[in-house]
């Protein structure tokens, strides 16, 4: 699937961060879709159904990233859908954190990134592979 | 202290021996050998703990003259010696005393020894001669034991001492190592800042700068709190006046009066006219973060403060009907880095973007911790209530002078 094509979903709940996803990606993808929390991005999914990705904040209000991932994932297998490639971005790059997240994400890109690095990020998981970098300059990241 | 203890000690103790002295030389009844020995081991005593200067030196000098006086008396078996004999030991008894009462340590280890040895003469007085030497010989060994013991464990307590005074040293200075190291980055944070912000400004206009420039914001108060906490800690120095806590409020609100028409929340001014001795600068300081939290996480309705005196306190209120405090965080949020994991909600009466527009910022999580460190340094006290149809209530007592 191409990019252009894609419907991208973000779970953030900071404001600059968001405006930096949405400037990041305006002309380059399908579709953005936001929210601020795993409830409100469930309550989304049940009338819009999935999208292509999905960016999730680790940092969230009440549930977290990973929870969020997980749920995710269980609402995809109840309700027989496609589950949506995912998405880590965080500021948080903690090797806890990346070990918690490989089983959970497709993809990690670590806080603040450059345009280039997300959008390269985002095609490579679309492809089906797993890509795990740091947002500034794109090189991996190891546990 | 403790060289104040002794000079009360060694004053003491020469004339108790002065005494002993005193009575020995008008005891007429005992033969003159006794006489003259027991005068002669007083002396020897006086002198030697006058003369002498190191601490245990003296001690020992004046105990071997008491336990002399206790031996002769066994073998005298002379009523007016035993007189002297139980003096001698009874004299020890207020020099005991005394110096529990004044806590020099090892001289009341060493006086548990004259303990021993009054029970051993008892038993040598009554004629149980071999029974009576035992028993001092065991008393002697097993006091000796005891003061070894006990010497140990001060030594251990000193030690432990000395280890107790050496780390909290190294952790003070690692303190004000990390306090420099704070000040430092915060200030060489702050040059760079200065020339970003002087050239977007220029571009302000563009919607994309503006959004740039809110962030760059956001950065210089994260470095501004962080030098606030790290002042305080090094300073609490106020400097305390009478201030008119209405016009006070007043000057607050008219700063973020803005902020609260942007999201058509009401704000009010209910403080009676009162003065409040504080510190108006620091007190600025706390009604204005009360003020920008309120807002931030304010959505409909408004902000009200209320400042009122009761009996012996003086009370600031600032309550606003926003998404609330719950009660497990109450107490964590005056802790520095603490936040309320508010989930903003979603309202589906509003695009997209609306919705986005309104999402408070997060905040550097130290801003009521500030606002605690002031008005403890008043000798006050913060804290948060909910309200009944939700929002809090932030209250601020301070003692009134």
């Amino acid at each position: 699937m191409k990019l252009q094509d894609a419907h991208v979903s973000l779970i953030e709940d900071t404001q600059e961060v968001i405006y930096a996803v949405q400037s990041s990606l305006q002309g380059y993808i399908g579709r953005l879709t936001v929210r601020f929390s795993w409830l409100s991005m469930a309550a989304m999914l049940k009338i819009q159904g999935m999208p292509d990705i999905m960016l999730i904040d680790i940092n969230l209000a009440n549930i977290n990233g990973m929870e969020a991932a997980r749920r995710i994932d269980a609402m995809a297998t109840a309700q027989s859908m496609t589950k949506p490639r995912l998405i880590c971005l965080t500021a948080s790059v903690v090797r806890e954190t990346i070990v918690e997240a490989r089983p959970l994400f497709d993809g990690f890109v670590a806080k603040p990134w450059k345009d280039e690095v997300l959008l390269d990020t985002l095609q490579r998981v679309l492809n089906g592979e797993n890509a795990w970098v740091h947002g500034i300059n794109g090189r991996p990241i190891d546990v | 202290m403790d060289d104040f203890r002794y000079s009360i000690y060694k004053r003491v103790m020469p004339l108790i021996m002065a005494l002993q002295l005193f009575l020995a030389v008008v005891n007429f009844e005992s033969d003159l050998r006794s006489r003259y020995l027991y005068i002669l081991s007083f002396s020897i005593g006086i002198i030697s703990f006058v003369i002498i200067q190191d601490k245990y030196l003296k001690y020992l000098a004046s105990f071997v003259s008491q336990y002399l006086i206790v031996i002769m008396s066994i073998f005298n078996k002379n009523p007016s010696t035993d007189a002297i004999a139980i003096l001698s030991i009874t004299s020890m008894l207020p020099v005991f005393l005394l110096s529990v009462l004044i806590g020099y340590k090892n001289s009341k280890y060493i006086n548990f020894i004259n303990i021993f040895i009054f029970i051993s003469w008892i038993y040598l007085r009554h004629g149980d001669i071999n029974t009576g030497f035992a028993y001092c010989f065991v008393m002697l060994i097993f006091s000796a034991l005891f003061l070894y013991i006990l010497k140990s464990f001060e030594d251990i307590l000193l030690r432990f001492e000395e280890k107790v005074k050496e780390k909290t040293e190294d952790i003070n200075k690692s303190n004000k190592d990390l306090k420099l190291f704070v000040d430092k980055i915060s200030h060489e944070t702050r040059t760079p800042l200065t020339s970003v912000f002087s050239i977007l400004n220029k571009y302000k206009d563009s919607e994309d700068i503006k959004k740039v420039l809110k962030s760059l914001e956001k950065i210089l108060d994260i470095i501004n709190d962080t030098m606030d906490v790290s002042k305080m800690e090094q300073t609490s120095n106020l400097c305390r006046r009478s201030v008119d806590i209405h016009d006070l409020v007043q000057d607050s609100i008219d700063i973020v009066l803005d902020s609260c028409n942007e999201k058509n929340l009401y704000i009010r001014n209910e403080c009676e006219t009162i003065h409040m001795n504080i510190d108006k600068a620091r007190f600025s300081q706390v009604l204005l973060n009360l003020l920008t939290n309120a807002i931030k996480f304010t959505f409909e309705g408004g902000i009200i403060v209320r400042a009122y005196q009761e009996s012996s306190r003086e009370i600031l209120e600032v309550i606003d009907t926003g998404l609330g405090i719950p009660e497990e965080f109450r107490e964590k949020i005056f802790e520095a880095f603490e936040q309320v994991p508010h989930e903003i909600p979603w309202n589906d009466n509003l695009t997209e973007g609306e919705n986005i527009a309104r999402i408070p910022s997060k905040g550097t999580g130290l801003g009521l911790n500030i606002i605690r460190r002031i008005v403890e340094q008043h000798a006050g006290r913060v804290w948060v209530e909910e309200m009944e149809k939700g929002g809090s209530k932030f209250i601020i007592a301070l003692p009134r002078e």
